[in-house]
């Protein structure tokens, strides 16, 4: 397929992807069902499922996918490292902790409050990985990844901590589980319109560090050759990841993967240079999130399979392959 | 200079994400539906409220049940649920579909599913797990006022509460054995549990709870097998060998481990079925029964009092 024609066919695979995973569900709706539904006719029900239903749940996986891949493309360029994903500062598991510490809490009176508070301490997890990592205005590559590291294992102890001691309670122990399993039921609108803002700003920013990445992957000084600050790129780009990735989770939970895998993806079809795969990441990753969805909601039945782990089926082969030929490709440079 | 614009522009967002997710109807938490008078569609969620909803109204008012409604393993109305024809998990689109009055929510599902449903018009009642017979008895009431059915509340309590003082009779006169459960999830039962409640009504003294330990605590192996109680109770879902084959792990029985702990020795290892040990509701009444006859052997048949 010719280079130009990339992008359109996936974004068309995306709106293909998209309506037909408004047709999955438990009930058995046909594609008329959901066209009626659409031109606000067909029993209340059956609009009620589609649109108060279906469609916040496929927007959320597109969004989410989008955010997160996004997030990951940025942070594998910044830290000119493939193996960097959202997790690596901490974010997702300091999201995890502001959420099980709000149900444990018994805040989750409102549907609002536990994304809040999931968003709120995943922010403050970014934060203090930044400030541990900095010294004076210099934030070196592998002081913010060894912080990210120390911060995630503090924050996934407390949440283990958490679920601990609230597992003697049947009923909370296995909401937090629920949450930490991450998913996208049971999500509505309000869901939406609280990831529209933080999935799209954020990443339509990030599109305008492309160039200083582009320079950022030939190696610092060379960037600051070029004119680049370096130090101003890496705040903003960690930043906009920061929210991508802490929106994200706050809404769906951890979906593992995507933020790892296609960014590779992207490269692989769109080439290094950043404009163009960033473009891709956002597509492949909201058609990853959506598929994954589709397919979980089509194969649940007696058992609830969540999206991450069809995230993580696909994403951990994908992740040795890359092992694999970075391996290869070191071996053929020796 | 550095530049201020994703700062800014991220501000925005976060601001335009606070107040789109505040202002939105779907966010706003929508006033829950008045009951109705008579639900005559009812769905059911989780094993609690299916046992008390076919005990409090007849099966022309429900439309679906549970999907574990079927499981002989955790369920007491196997035989009752044949008579409703729909099966839903915790999902709102499954529970919409049935297009119910009156959905019975369990209390560990979250949030956005009753107020998923209430935004469809639909109300709810949450049905907690009780963690005493005066629990079963207020939610048994509970339930029954918002089902219209008060007055079958009243004689279902009256019945538990009958059999229940019946077994109690039956054991009071008998020496009292100590009793652990022996709980798959490591978690074991102390005071102020329904567990605790239901022992001493079939004559046994929790070791747990008599060591001060409140609700559902960790138990190890090594604990276990100090305290050494008289009896211990399994879930007989453990003790049988569909458990070993799935989790690879042997019974209680045949651990070495506990093979020197007396309730071993003396053969008094009891597996109970699951759908006892689980039950929250008026088949407590049952749960007492079986108890009663595991740790009271000689003294008590199945068919009733020595």
């Amino acid at each position: 397929m010719s280079q130009r024609l990339v992008l359109p066919g996936l974004v068309l695979a995306l709106a293909v992807a998209m309506a037909a995973s408004l047709l999955v569900g438990p009930a058995a709706l046909s594609a008329s069902d959901v066209l009626r539904a659409f031109g606000s006719e067909g029993p209340p029900w059956i609009r009620s499922v589609i649109l108060e239903v279906r469609l916040p749940r496929v927007l959320l996986a597109a969004l989410g996918g989008l955010a997160l891949a996004l997030a990951g493309h940025a942070l594998q360029g910044l830290f000119r490292n493939p193996l960097a994903d959202p997790s690596v500062l901490g974010v997702a598991s300091g999201a995890t902790l502001g959420a099980v510490v709000a149900l444990y809490s018994g805040l989750a009176l409102s549907i609002l409050l536990v994304p809040s508070a999931a968003f709120i301490v995943a922010l403050a997890t970014a934060a203090t990985v930044y400030r541990l990592a900095a010294r004076g205005p210099v934030v070196s590559n592998s002081s913010l990844v060894l912080a990210g590291l120390a911060v995630s294992a503090l924050t996934s102890a407390l949440s283990s901590l958490v679920l601990s001691v609230a597992l003697a309670d049947w009923e909370l122990g296995r909401q937090l589980l629920s949450w930490m399993l991450g998913g996208l039921e049971n999500r509505n609108m309000g869901h939406v319109w609280i990831l529209l803002p933080l999935a799209i700003v954020p990443s339509a920013s990030l599109a305008f560090y492309a160039r200083d990445l582009d320079a950022l992957a030939l190696g610092e000084e060379q960037a600051l050759a070029v004119g680049v600050d370096v130090l101003a790129v890496r705040r903003g780009v960690l930043v906009l990841s920061s929210l991508l990735t802490a929106a994200t989770v706050s809404v769906m939970g951890i979906v593992p993967f995507v933020g790892l895998v296609v960014p590779h993806a992207a490269r692989f079809v769109s080439g290094p240079g950043h404009r163009k795969s960033f473009a891709t990441s956002a597509v492949l990753g909201a058609l990853l999130l959506v598929v994954a969805d589709t397919v979980s909601r089509a194969l649940s039945g007696s058992i609830d399979l969540r999206p991450g782990v069809l995230t993580s089926l696909i994403g951990a082969p994908f992740f040795v392959a890359v092992v694999h030929r970075t391996r290869k490709r070191d071996e053929a440079h020796a | 200079m550095e530049r201020a614009w994703p700062f800014a522009l991220s501000g925005l967002a976060l601001l335009l994400s606070a107040s789109s997710g505040l202002l939105s109807t779907e966010a706003s938490e929508p006033a829950a539906p008045e009951l109705p008078p008579h639900a005559t569609r009812i769905v059911a969620l989780g094993i609690t409220a299916d046992e008390l909803v076919l005990a409090l109204v007849g099966p022309e008012r429900i439309v679906a049940l549970d999907r574990f409604a079927d499981d002989p393993d955790v369920s007491n109305v196997v035989e009752q649920a044949r008579g409703v024809r729909q099966r839903v998990a915790v999902d709102v689109e499954q529970v919409l579909s049935t297009e119910p009055d009156l959905v019975l929510v369990p209390a560990w599902a979250g949030m956005e599913l009753e107020s998923g449903l209430h935004r469809f018009g639909v109300a709810t009642v949450r049905v907690g797990n009780a963690t005493s017979l005066e629990g079963i008895r207020e939610n048994i009431r509970r339930v029954a006022a918002a089902l219209d059915a008060v007055d079958t509340g009243d004689v279902l309590i009256a019945r538990m509460d009958e059999a229940i003082d019946r077994a109690r009779a039956r054991t009071r006169d008998l020496p009292r054995p100590t009793v652990l459960l022996h709980a798959g999830s490591g978690y074991s039962p102390g005071a102020h549990t329904l567990f605790a409640g239901l022992i001493e009504a079939a004559g046994g003294r929790l070791l747990l709870a008599e060591l001060g330990v409140e609700g559902l605590a960790p138990l190890s192996a090594e604990r276990e097998m100090s305290l050494d109680p008289d009896v211990v109770i399994i879930d007989a879902y453990r003790a049988d060998a569909r458990f070993q084959d799935i989790a690879g792990m042997t019974s209680f029985a045949l651990d070495r481990r506990f093979a020197h702990t007396r309730a071993v020795r003396e053969g008094r290892v009891v597996p109970i079925s699951a759908r006892f040990l689980l039950t929250t509701t008026q088949h407590v009444a049952e749960t007492v029964e079986e108890l009663a006859r595991a740790l009271h052997p000689h003294d008590l048949s199945r068919g009733g009092p020595s």
